[in-house]
């Protein structure tokens, strides 16, 4: 068994959970932040496979700077995503436009009665 | 989970124990009711991938994601949540259940994946580092210019809405 694989799968589904269920911004923001490290684990995990599947060969330098390539590159752009997003959430409750994304009962109400409170 | 040229038992052990205690940190990340304790929970979460990372033999880059990613960006969440004095209370709505099957089938296919699969401890006959310096100045020596200075950039810039004043 690929645990590496499998703790990816398990927190893809946590973090997909917490998107899907959370009403706060922030925490939806955190939650995305599960899914990045399980990405960052799933390219890994798959390296690691195929370096199995291959019977343990050494690689050739090509391969090998790639794959480290490209998770470096991807952990660097989580950070500037982490930065530029939570600077916009703290902007964005400075100015008092947003605390909490739209409710489904505010979407459906939306929808139906032109955005009319009753 | 094998080692090349190592017979079993003890990294098995080790990678199980660490895969338990990442799941743990995640569900305690969309569970705890204080964002703050959240948050502190991604950063250890973030250690645990990190030394997942450096099992699978690519040391340098779970130290790169220690540093960085944990160093900096966790942080800088953390931080955020202290300062901000935002009550970001953990409100559930009412569609549980559908983003609890949604979550379920999207991570189905890779832990069928994952059961069906091993993987080994990744054994290179160079450091890390030096197949990343190698590719990256053959193939992208421009290119990690323009983003280094692109990173610095969205830093400046973000660094500057933060610090923007509210209009009375």
């Amino acid at each position: 068994m690929n645990y590496v694989l499998l703790t990816a799968s398990i927190l893809l589904a946590i973090s997909i959970y917490g998107i899907l269920s959370s009403r706060n911004i922030a925490r939806i923001l955190i939650s995305a932040e599960i899914m990045f490290n399980a990405f960052i684990l799933i390219i890994v995990g798959f390296f690691s496979y195929i370096y199995s599947y291959l019977g343990g060969i050494i690689l050739t330098p090509y391969a090998a700077g790639y794959i480290s390539t490209l998770v470096l590159v991807s952990i660097l752009l989580a950070v500037s995503e982490i930065v530029v997003t939570f600077s916009i959430l703290i902007a964005l409750i400075r100015y008092g436009v947003l605390k909490k994304i739209d409710t489904e009962e505010k979407i459906i109400r939306d929808l139906t009665m032109g955005g009319e409170e009753k | 989970m094998k080692v090349v040229g190592d017979s079993m038992g003890y990294t098995d052990l080790l990678f199980i124990s660490i895969s338990f205690f990442t799941i743990l940190s995640g569900l305690m990340i969309i569970l705890s009711r204080n964002l703050v304790y959240s948050a502190v929970y991604l950063s250890i979460l973030g250690l645990l991938v990190a030394t997942l990372i450096s099992l699978l033999g690519l040391p340098t880059l779970g130290v790169i994601h220690v540093l960085v990613y944990v160093g900096a960006g966790v942080l800088f969440i953390v931080m955020t949540t202290l300062l901000l004095r935002e009550e970001f209370p953990r409100e559930v709505r009412s569609l549980r259940i559908p983003a609890f099957l949604v979550a379920i089938l999207s991570a189905f296919p890779l832990a069928y994946i994952s059961i069906k699969t091993e993987n080994s401890t990744i054994v290179l006959d160079k450091p890390d580092y030096a197949y990343i310096a190698e590719y990256l100045v053959a193939n992208y020596s421009i290119l990690i210019m323009i983003i280094a200075s692109v990173s610095a950039l969205s830093l400046f810039v973000s660094l500057l809405i933060a610090m923007k004043r509210v209009r009375e």
